[in-house]
């Protein structure tokens, strides 16, 4: 097992004193000279460095981040930026402490980011769930408007600007989404946009609008600060820089753990985070947030980088490990999953609204003891194989949160079938000893409304 | 020159369901230079398209039919329902075509498997959902949902488990709501934000949970809101009148214009048995059968879809009857009208022809008016014929017909620029004012809004507003008429304006620089007070504005146009609606009949119409209803009803169109026509009027358009396949374009000018804003309009008259409003020549500060164009809430009682 401090680590060296580094100690540290730095930098320049460095979004997609600055559309302004913060896939937990931890940093980031895509407006969009993020942002946020690194002229530079509005969510997982969260942002509904055209060119209030994640924009600084090739130190293939893994379920010390691209899922399951609980066996593994089809234990030995990931046929996305040992019923873990997106479907379009709810009333019938024959195949049809554009769901929506909804269906259906069939077969849960459940009592189908409420 | 335009042909094929409406989407590509065209191909064949065309547009143009709900052309795309997806080649997966733009040498299959399949997959997810209710559904029949099932569904569902269901509400008192039938297209959402423009419906709830439904759950409260019934894909949205009266496939469809105001849409009548079921924009053909055209653009208002059954209120009269000894008494129709021609002849011969007049309800038929005229020119031997009993003073009738004679505008070209002088258009020919907007919102026209009043349902549209002081507008226009002869100066005009001199140049410059422009006038707002000023003002500025503009004045009276142009008014020698009454009085007329009672109806109160109709030696009353003026005839001659009678009427912009009986005449009663035909016969002329309404049209199109050898038949192109195609152009050098007989100098404008002397403008360079103190805090001018929906002699007649008559309510500006402390719903006294009324109040841009505005008619016994002097009110702020009709509703209602 490799010594935890045999790593750099950037972002998080003082996680564990939790506690909030103001602007004093920020300062201190020599915070806020790479935005000074910045000041004197064409805006060019600091997309080129970003561009060579490779940061990738950290918010699940992976898009290249300096390629996606450079979208924008030439001479139209006013720009916006916006920073998702509303961080609310299952398992995800690394934005939180960003914010609550190193705010400076954030705002030191955006001023960056800002300078480099010759916007003078930031919002920063934080999870409705997320209080003591937006009150530790704002407050921030406020030091730094005192201090003049916010605001008209910024560090007394004449002319440029920045602002920062932080806004708070009302608690909806489809605002994560980014064309989701600029509607929200305008005070609609959080509908996602259709798309094209894409935010970079029309985005909020219709204006070129960059919209990138908390862990994206916090690590600029350093990339200015350091150098592009001080980045690619830590490279796996196309994914560079350290990146925080926020690590859940039944591990021995789950947490939010800075490891480069390198580190395969199986160390830091095993070296990290000490491995399973005491006396239980790894069963799966969801690598990279709810949405991404499920890994058994015979594919954890593979690098934590985009290409490793997809390489065993799952995504890193948010980079969010949820480990299950073998006290979990698959099919249990599946309805919970399709309760959250079928619970957190905008309702926008038809294939999620109906696709999600479809799904979880099938599977929540399965685990029930209620499963028929031609379940797992209309379940298969309407998830598909758990790969993107498969499937009645995928690739048909407005954005992708049907897809989220439909790929984890038809990876744990693919890894566990024989479990489904014998839940269909054996009418129970072998996992837990049920005589009569509730939807038995009610001829097998589901009979409860979604939120516990019995319908009369 | 009459002559029929033919639109696009709408193929009617295997893939195709309708045709496209003519000239809106996918429009012709003729005309569009050559650089912004390229070839694509669709469905394996070369097919040309513009840049920024959608898959949709491209497809509708090419009569390839792409399946949708929530895709419609007059409506933003929301591309929710995914049903338009299609196959493009080089895309991996299924895009949907109503929002991808085409691009050149792009490749798109939109039946191919993949495509088919994508579509049969939305249909399945569709259906997860919806009841199997078909057989208790009021849409069944013409449901687009029960369609695609058959076209482009599967024959079963996989869905076992139980499906969501909501409580009902009750929201609307004419839209039914059945939200477990909704497939959540929006399309009625956007509707109520985009046309309708009272931003009223919402979706509610989150997921598949969520529904449609009213903020406040109160009605949705514009007046098209009847058109969410028809663009509803699926039995959300049903009409509550119509609810469980009849199938749809059991009515007879008759393709007809509405009879109710100057916009003279295009509707069907829905009827069995004599009796109107529903009234709907036009039905179109679809395969082997006429139905409801889901993607119709031809939006018709609720008076006109709900409103149009009063010929079968319970006062309706078939029979004649003839007075005898003081009793009115049934009579056989030949007996009544050689009876009133016995009647007319005495009179003539006692007093001379000069003594009869002849009045005839602006919704006459162009065949009636002609006849009309006719039989007091020729036959009787009278100049005293006229339509216009709705003006309320002989000036504003006069200065209405002066109008009407020289306007020379409509919409149809789509002006680049339409200047709005006054008015409540949207509330005096609904769909005028829903076509006005559309140039606004859909094709980005600038609209600029002038004058006391603005409409508010345009306001929002409006790139700029520059209100005046009543009185003051024929002044204002002047002014401007000046600036654009580059006689006088910005500076003399914003200062009048109470603007600065950049806004008044913006205003100035967006006027010169457009090519084609359009100068929409409201002729009744305040009863036509100061029309008799604005006419010849707004005439002035036509002339100044030149080539390429338009002048189109408005009024709501129906047949206005027609009427006008076939000469049925009393010119200078005889004597109009308005001088009945004095000319009873004084003994000039002897002798009356009036074709319609709303004809006189509007002259005064009933007690001062019965006095002075009973001072006749003949009263002769062609008229459908039993009423306070029937009761006085000499003779009553029973006329057929508004869903009974043929013949053509003009809408406010000259289009002609077909008025088209539905079903046969109640009882004994004949068409008007015919019943002026046989009066002229019984007056001894055996040759006067016609046999048949053919005939009639003849007579009439030789007026009008001499030129012309259109059929009846052909103004119902196809048997009514395309409502929208059977019109007849304004005739250019017709009758309509006589030079008018009056000298706007000779209006008497004395007395007209209600408070312009008290009315302070604001000073130059001072924009009003909600700084300012009210102009007129402690009093204010009463200002009013007329309403479609108003109480009137047929309108109170309608089945549900009750519930389309519009909320009282005053409308006060902004900030007029905080002066005096009054919100939005919130009550006050009114004070109205010491009289006291409650109104509720709505705070908004449409009247000018310092003044107030209601709709006429809907107080009841209180209205104020009873006033005939200048109105000046006080508000007294009262401490009470309009009760939200909605807020009853909550109790009965609650969120979703899902699953």
């Amino acid at each position: 097992m490799p010594e935890v401090a045999e790593w750099e680590r950037v972002l998080l060296p003082d996680i564990e004193k939790n506690e909030t580094e103001w602007l004093a100690a920020y300062l201190k540290k020599g915070g806020y000279d790479v935005a000074r730095k910045a000041l004197d930098m064409e805006p060019e320049s600091i997309v080129a460095q970003v561009k060579e460095s490779g940061l990738r979004g950290r918010g699940g997609a992976g898009f290249p981040t300096g390629m996606k600055w450079s979208f924008l559309p030439k001479g139209a302004f006013p720009r916006y930026l916006a920073i998702n913060a509303d961080e609310s896939e299952p398992g995800t937990c690394k934005d939180r402490p960003l914010m609550e931890q190193r705010p400076h940093t954030l705002i030191e980031g955006i001023i960056c980011s800002c300078l480099a895509i010759e916007s003078e407006t930031a919002f920063i969009y934080i999870r409705g769930e997320y209080y003591k993020s937006a009150k530790v942002m704002e407050k921030a946020v406020a030091e730094a408007y005192a201090e003049g690194f916010l605001g008209a002229n910024i560090f007394g530079r004449e002319g440029k600007r920045v602002d920062i509005v932080v806004h708070r969510g009302a608690g909806a997982y489809i605002c994560g989404e980014e064309t989701a969260l600029l509607t929200s942002l305008e005070g609609y509904r959080g509908y996602p946009k259709l798309k094209p055209p894409f935010p970079a060119i029309s985005g909020l209030y219709g204006k070129p609008t960059i919209i990138n994640n908390v862990e994206t924009i916090i690590n600029v600084p350093y990339i200015l600060k350091n150098g592009a090739e001080w980045f690619k130190k830590w490279v796996h293939e196309r994914t560079t820089g350290l990146r925080l893994y926020s690590v859940s379920g039944h591990v021995r010390k789950p947490g939010v753990y800075e490891l480069p691209p390198t580190v395969t899922l199986k160390e830091l399951i095993h070296d990290y985070c000490g491995g399973i609980r005491n006396g239980h066996d790894l069963k799966f593994v969801i690598p990279g947030g709810s949405s991404v089809p499920w890994l058994k234990p015979d594919q954890i030995d593979i690098p934590m980088s985009h290409e490793g990931v997809a390489a065993a046929g799952s995504m890193l996305g948010s980079s969010a490990v949820m480990v299950c040992d073998h006290t979990v019923c698959p099919v249990w873990a599946l309805g919970n999953l399709s309760h959250f997106y079928k619970h957190e479907s905008c309702g926008q379009c038809t294939p999620c609204r109906e696709g999600s709810s479809w799904l979880y009333k099938i599977v929540r019938r399965i685990e029930a003891g209620g499963g028929q024959p031609g379940d797992l195949d209309t379940l298969y049809s309407l998830a598909g194989e758990g790969t993107p554009g498969s499937g009645m769901i995928s690739g048909k929506s407005i954005c992708a949160l049907g897809d989220a909804a439909a790929w984890p269906v038809g990876s744990a259906i693919k890894q566990f079938r024989e479990e489904f069939e014998e839940h269909i077969e054996t009418g129970k849960c072998p996992y837990r000893e049920r005589k009569t459940s509730y939807w038995m009592a009610n001829g097998g189908f589901v009979n409860e409304s979604f939120d516990g409420m019995p319908v009369p | 020159m009459a002559q029929v335009t033919k639109g696009p042909a709408c193929g009617i094929g295997a893939t195709i369901g309708y045709g496209a409406p003519a000239g809106k989407v996918g429009r012709a590509l003729e005309g569009v230079p050559e650089d912004q065209l390229f070839t694509m191909t669709l469905n394996g064949r070369e097919v040309k398209a513009r840049k920024g065309e959608t898959i949709m547009e491209v497809c509708h143009r090419e009569d390839t039919y792409v399946p949708h709900y929530c895709w419609h052309p007059s409506l933003s795309i929301a591309g929710n329902c995914r049903l338009c997806l299609v196959e493009v080649e080089k895309v991996p997966k299924p895009i949907i075509a109503c929002q991808t733009q085409v691009s050149p040498g792009m490749v798109v299959k939109s039946a191919s498997e993949q495509a088919k399949t994508a579509q049969e997959w939305m249909m399945e997810f569709l259906l997860v959902n919806h009841p199997l209710d078909c057989p208790i559904c009021d849409r069944g029949g013409e449901c687009q949902l029960q369609r695609y099932s058959m076209e482009y569904g599967t024959s079963h569902s996989r869905m076992a488990d139980k499906k969501r269901k909501y409580v009902k509400p009750q929201a609307d008192p004419l839209i039914d709501i059945e939200r477990n039938r909704c497939i959540m297209c929006t399309r009625c959402v956007r509707f109520c934000d985009e046309v309708g423009g009272d931003h009223v419906m919402g979706v509610f709830a989150r997921g598949n949970d969520n529904y449609i439904g009213t903020f406040g759950q109160g009605p949705v409260s514009n007046i098209f809101s009847g058109n969410v019934i028809d663009l509803c894909p699926v039995g959300c949205l049903t009409s509550k009148p119509f609810r469980f009266k009849a199938r749809v496939w059991e009515l007879t469809q008759t393709q007809t214009t509405c009879t109710q105001c100057s916009s003279g849409c295009k509707v069907t009548s829905w009827t069995r048995n004599g009796r109107l079921y529903r009234t709907t924009p036009p039905s179109r053909q679809r395969h082997d059968h006429f139905t409801i055209n889901e993607d119709t653009e031809e939006f018709i208002c609720n008076q006109g879809r709900f409103g149009a059954d009063f010929s079968a209120h319970d006062s309706r009269r078939g029979e004649s009857l003839v007075r005898r000894a003081d009793r009115l008494e049934p009579a056989p129709f030949g007996d009544a009208v050689a009876r009133a021609g016995k009647a007319l002849r005495e009179v003539v011969e006692r007093h001379g022809g000069e003594s009869v007049a002849i009045l005839l309800s602006p919704r006459a038929t162009n065949e009636e008016g002609l006849l009309a005229r006719k039989l007091a020119r020729d036959v009787v031997g009278t100049w005293s014929v006229d339509w216009r009993a709705n003006q309320q003073s002989v000036e504003a009738a006069n200065a209405v017909s002066a109008a009407l004679r020289v306007a020379d505008g409509d919409l149809e070209s789509e002006p680049d620029v339409v200047v709005i002088v006054n008015g409540d258009i949207a509330h005096q020919s609904p769909v005028l004012a829903l076509r006005i907007q559309e140039l606004g919102r859909r094709h980005l026209k600038k609209i600029v809004m002038l004058g006391h009043y603005h409409d508010p349902y345009l306001a929002g549209h409006a790139a700029m507003s520059f209100h005046n002081a009543p009185g003051r507008t024929a002044e204002i226009l002047a002014q401007l008429a000046g600036v654009l002869a580059g006689e006088a100066s910005v500076a003399d005009l914003a200062s009048s304006l109470g603007r600065t001199e950049e806004d008044v140049r913006e205003l100035v410059d967006t006027i010169k620089s457009a090519q084609s422009g359009l100068l929409v006038q409201s002729l009744q707002d305040f009863d036509g007070r100061y029309a008799p000023a604005e006419v010849p003002a707004a005439g002035a500025l036509r002339a100044a504005l030149g080539e390429g503009w338009g002048w189109l004045p408005v009024t709501g009276e129906r047949n206005a146009v027609g009427l006008n142009a076939l000469g049925c008014e009393p010119g200078e020698h005889g004597i109009g609606a308005r001088g009945l009454l004095d000319a009873i009085g004084d003994g000039r007329i002897k002798a009356v009949v009036a074709i319609g009672a709303d004809a006189i109806d509007p002259l005064g109160n009933e007690e001062l119409l019965a006095g002075a109709l009973s001072n006749l030696d003949a009263f002769v009353l062609a008229d459908s209803f039993d009423s306070p003026y029937s009761r006085l005839a000499t003779v009553f001659l029973g006329m057929a009803g508004n869903l009974e009678t043929d013949g053509t009427a003009f809408d406010i912009e000259g289009n002609i169109a077909l008025v088209k009986a539905g079903v046969d005449p109640v009882g004994d009663s004949r068409q008007g026509w015919r019943i002026l035909t046989e009066l002229g016969r019984a007056l001894g002329r055996a040759d006067f009027g016609a046999d048949s309404i053919e005939d009639v049209w003849t007579q009439v199109r030789a007026e009008l358009a001499a030129d012309s050898d259109a059929t009846l038949a052909a103004l119902e192109l196809e048997g009514g396949t395309n409502a929208a195609q059977f019109v007849v152009q304004r005739p250019a050098g017709g009758a309509r374009n006589r030079a008018p007989e009056h000298n706007p100098g000779n209006y008497r404008t004395d007395g007209l000018h209600l408070r312009s002397a008290a009315f302070e403008a604001p000073k130059a360079g001072t924009a009003p804003s909600s700084s300012d103190p009210a102009s007129a805090a402690d009093g204010f001018l009463l200002t009013w309009g007329p309403h479609v929906s108003g109480r009137g002699y047929l309108q109170n007649r309608a089945s549900i008259a009750e519930m389309l008559l519009p909320k009282p309510f005053l409308e006060v500006h902004p900030a007029d409003a905080a002066a005096i402390g009054v919100k939005t719903n919130q009550f006050a006294v009114l004070h109205v020549n010491g009289l006291r009324t409650k109104v509720g109040i709505k705070v908004g841009r449409g009247p000018a500060r310092g003044t107030v505005y209601m709709s006429a008619g809907v107080y009841g016994p209180f209205d104020p164009s009873s006033n005939a002097g200048p109105v000046e009110v006080r508000i007294e702020p009262l401490d009470e809430l309009v009760p939200d009709q909605g807020e009853a509703l909550i109790a009965a209602e609650s969120a979703p009682e899902s699953h």
